[in-house]
């Protein structure tokens, strides 16, 4: 079982990766980049339990391509991530993996979640080399791997940004994706 | 009824591209209008076949302020 903040079935290939998919994000980071979009998942208090089998029904009775996994971080949970990664590839399901760390940081469990994944997306957030037009990633710095998989080779298409809104029954207003600062001021008011 | 959305694409060099989901007849332009009438100087709204039925998807060509 993994510990998760929320999960939501998302449709938007150039923030979370082709087809439609279930964006899970864990519980807890010990990373903490400075800038951060989501601070308030650094702490592993409190969260939800979540297991193979309540992804796969999901996924299954929604007809998503795989999962896209962010945080928080991630690999911070390996151990128990690197068994559900495991039971989703056996059933042919993708894998997207967002992390802070880089390859050669990486444990032995961390690893091995890297090279089942289709895509992963790696390396520090770095405030100073901050660019919101490119494809999954928030800074210049950050990596994104193809190496294997029904993605292997996947052409990246940097240049714009979006920005998800998601209007609630009550007007009530979700925001995901890379905010340029001017869509962000507008956000404010 | 499936959750309302509006994508904005925001490219590099100033353009906005904004598409609607879920939302009925002229309701996807006001909230599009809402979101983005601070940011535009010139707009292009193109109404997709949908408009015209009940779900509507609508693409929406800004020139955004740089």
């Amino acid at each position: 079982m993994i510990n998760i903040q929320r999960m939501m079935l998302v449709d938007n290939e150039h923030l979370y990766g082709p087809g439609k998919r279930l964006l899970i994000y864990l519980k807890g980071c010990s990373i903490h980049c400075e800038g951060c979009i989501n601070p308030h998942l650094w702490s592993f208090e409190g969260g939800t339990p979540l297991s193979s089998e309540e992804i796969l029904k999901i996924l299954n009775e929604n007809d998503l391509d795989g999962v896209t996994l962010h945080g928080g971080e991630p690999l911070d949970q390996a151990e128990e991530l690197l068994k559900i990664v495991k039971d989703l590839k056996s059933s042919g399901k993708t894998v997207i993996l967002f992390t802070g760390y880089s390859k050669k940081e990486l444990s032995s469990y961390k690893l091995k979640i890297w090279n089942l994944a289709d895509i992963v997306v790696a390396g520090r957030f770095q405030l100073k080399k901050r660019n919101v037009y490119l494809q999954f990633r928030g800074s210049t710095n950050q990596r994104v791997f193809t190496h294997q998989g029904k993605y292997k080779g996947y052409k990246l298409k940097d240049g714009y940004t979006t920005a998800l809104f998601t209007i609630g029954e009550n007007g009530e207003m979700d925001v995901n994706g890379f905010l340029t600062d001017d869509i962000a001021e507008l956000m404010k008011n | 009824m499936p959750e309302k959305k509006i994508v904005v694409n925001v490219s590099d060099t100033g353009e906005i591209d904004a598409e609607t989901f879920n939302m009925e007849g002229t309701e996807c332009l006001e909230e599009l209008d809402k979101l983005l009438k601070d940011l535009a100087l010139e707009s292009k709204t193109t109404k997709k076949e949908d408009f015209f039925r009940n779900t509507t998807k609508v693409e929406n060509t800004i020139k955004v302020k740089k």
